[in-house]
């Protein structure tokens, strides 16, 4: 923290749990007629996802890949193919710049 | 942003030309910049404010910037918050049957040799309907009773207590072979300790200790003057006759044959025995290497009972004592005094208890009959009976209790900042004060707050002039201690 300096073990604990929040880390890129959010791995105690009723790729990349699972991305293919044009990159570090749409009303 | 600034959440302790914040919530200790004691400020005066509004009052000494990152700052310390929180459910949350039993005191004799006038223990009543000594199967039991509870923990500790606990030496020497045993066989390290008047320490007691590393705990209140007054033998014709000449040539002989561990002195201070320094000066040229204050437990009334005013006195004895610790510590040198030593360690780590102490959880009490009770100060008192070793815990109350005691479910703590380092206080001595021991101890609560202060000033400066030494010389009694102390 800046303005409050840690003084005792407790504070220093309390700063590094703070700190340790991770970031939301966009995927490296569009997948199928989406552009693709890492929701949060989920995996199997062993790390990977054999056995899981719903894995991640299950989840998304599986689901959306083929456009029978409604993604919670914007259809990049068809009706917003410019959503994504501020975020370029492999690492999507500039996710934030992703824009927001609205379903389109004729 | 609409935010409410939490009073029992933040509380400042001036320390030179800056204010000390300490996070009620965490106990955790920042020194606050200009602009973080600008807001505390504030928000001490106008408990419901907005970030525009202080923004607006705090427009132009400093930048609009610096003024939102420390509300941030503040915001996740919960010094402010953006919605007031619901009133909390009382609700047990403590599950004893499964909280591993780290130390079993055990009763081994119901009598004492001294009369005390300030005995927690009223002669006659003493422990019930308590056989005077303790027997080998109910002492087998409740060891049996220590390993079963024990769970994971690694180490565990057999505490003997009394009465005088060496009126049954012969059990002692018993069960502490058959704790050894027990330990090789659960792959768990035993620990012995003892508290003792001090009267019946004979050479061959010693040697004991020795051989087995006890941790000895020696209840003595100072000089022969002040120790005399509430501690004595009652002579045939029912005279009292003052115990300091006995103790004090049996501590000769202790000092010069112990050395496995340093030897702990416990005074209780009473009305008229108030001169902390005086004590310590006295118990430590003894040889005592560490000692501890208790304000004596008293019923209203009680002539031995400590008055607001001797609470006062007894105050600034500890600061007193507590600058001499300080200008030691300045040239590294560490002084016995264990009532500064455990606020450093709190203060240090930042401690944030649920409970005051571990009686009824990681600590149970067992009498010569093999019931259970919360701790030591317990026995014969039925309402804090919780069971037998012979036929289990009874779980259903002794929960009920415990989380009753939670400070949580206690109103008045909800107020005060100091509530993670004290939990409420002594079970005990709520017990004899209001006759519920899941009440906090009230009376207490101003002298608390100050020594917490005091404390916190304290480790501020050997931070400050010393950095390192609370860490080498203070920490210990968490699994950690320095070898130079042990």
């Amino acid at each position: 923290m800046k303005h409050l300096k840690a003084a005792n073990q407790k504070a220093e604990m309390v700063e590094q749990a703070q700190a340790a929040t991770e970031d939301v880390v966009g995927m490296a890129q569009p997948m199928g007629c989406t552009t693709i959010f890492n929701p949060g791995w989920e995996a199997n105690p062993w790390g990977g996802v054999n056995g899981m009723c719903a894995p991640m790729e299950a989840d998304l990349l599986g689901c959306a890949n083929v456009c029978w699972w409604p993604a919670q991305v914007p259809d990049s293919l068809q009706n917003y193919p410019e959503w994504a044009r501020a975020c370029t990159g492999v690492n999507a570090e500039d996710w934030r710049n992703l824009e927001v749409v609205f379903p389109k009303i004729d | 942003m609409d935010l409410h600034f939490r009073p029992e959440n933040a509380h400042a302790v001036a320390f030179g030309e800056r204010q000390i914040l300490v996070a009620a919530k965490s106990m955790a200790l920042f020194v606050m910049d200009p602009v973080a004691e600008a807001l505390l400020a504030y928000g001490q005066q106008h408990p419901h404010l907005t970030s525009e509004g202080i923004s607006q009052e705090l427009h132009g000494r400093f930048s609009p910037e610096a003024i939102g990152e420390t509300l941030q700052e503040l915001v996740r310390l919960h010094v402010f918050v953006t919605e007031q929180p619901a009133p909390k459910p009382i609700r047990p949350v403590v599950d004893i049957e499964h909280f591993p039993l780290g130390s079993l005191v055990l009763n081994v004799a119901n009598k004492c040799n001294l009369h005390c006038s300030y005995c927690y223990e009223p002669e006659g009543a003493k422990y019930g309907s308590s056989p005077v000594q303790m027997d080998w199967d109910t002492a087998r039991q409740s060891i049996d009773f220590l390993f079963q509870k024990a769970g994971n923990n690694r180490e565990v500790n057999v505490i003997f207590f009394g009465g005088e606990a060496l009126l049954n030496f012969k059990l002692m020497r018993e069960v502490v072979e058959y704790a050894e045993e027990q330990g090789r066989e659960h792959d768990k390290k035993v620990d012995f300790s003892l508290t003792t008047n001090g009267t019946l320490l004979t050479d061959e007691v010693i040697d004991f200790f020795q051989a087995h590393r006890f941790g000895l705990t020696v209840s003595m209140d100072g000089p022969q003057e002040l120790h005399d007054k509430r501690r004595f033998f009652l002579t045939a014709r029912g005279e009292k006759k003052g115990s300091y000449e006995q103790i004090v040539l049996r501590i000769k002989r202790l000092m010069a044959r112990y050395t496995a561990r340093p030897v702990v002195a416990r005074v209780t201070v009473t009305k008229g025995t108030v001169e902390v320094m005086r004590i310590y000066e006295h118990l430590t040229s003894l040889g005592f290497f560490e000692v501890g204050f208790s304000p004596v437990t008293a019923k209203n009334g009680e002539e031995y009972g400590l008055e607001p005013a001797d609470l006062r006195q007894v105050l600034a004895g500890f600061k007193e004592l507590g600058a001499l610790y300080v200008e030691r510590a300045l040239q590294n040198q560490y002084t016995g005094f264990s009532n500064l030593s455990t606020m450093l360690t709190d203060v240090h780590l930042g401690t944030n208890k649920l409970f005051p102490c571990g009686a009824g959880l990681g600590l149970l009490d067992v009498d010569g009959n093999g019931d259970v009770y919360l701790c030591h100060r317990f026995p014969g008192t039925e309402e804090h009976q919780y069971g037998n070793v012979k036929e289990g815990l009874a779980y259903d109350r002794l929960n009920e209790f415990i989380n009753s005691a939670h400070v949580e479910n206690k109103p008045v703590c909800q107020t005060c900042w100091i509530r993670g380092l004290c939990g409420g206080g002594c079970y005990h001595e709520a017990y004899t004060q209001f006759g519920d021991g899941a009440l906090p101890n009230l009376h207490y609560c101003d002298f608390l707050r100050e020594w917490t202060e005091y404390g916190i000033r304290v480790y501020m400066e050997l931070q400050e002039k010393n950095p390192g030494f609370v860490e080498t010389y203070v920490l210990r009694g968490r699994g950690d201690a320095p070898k130079e102390l042990t």
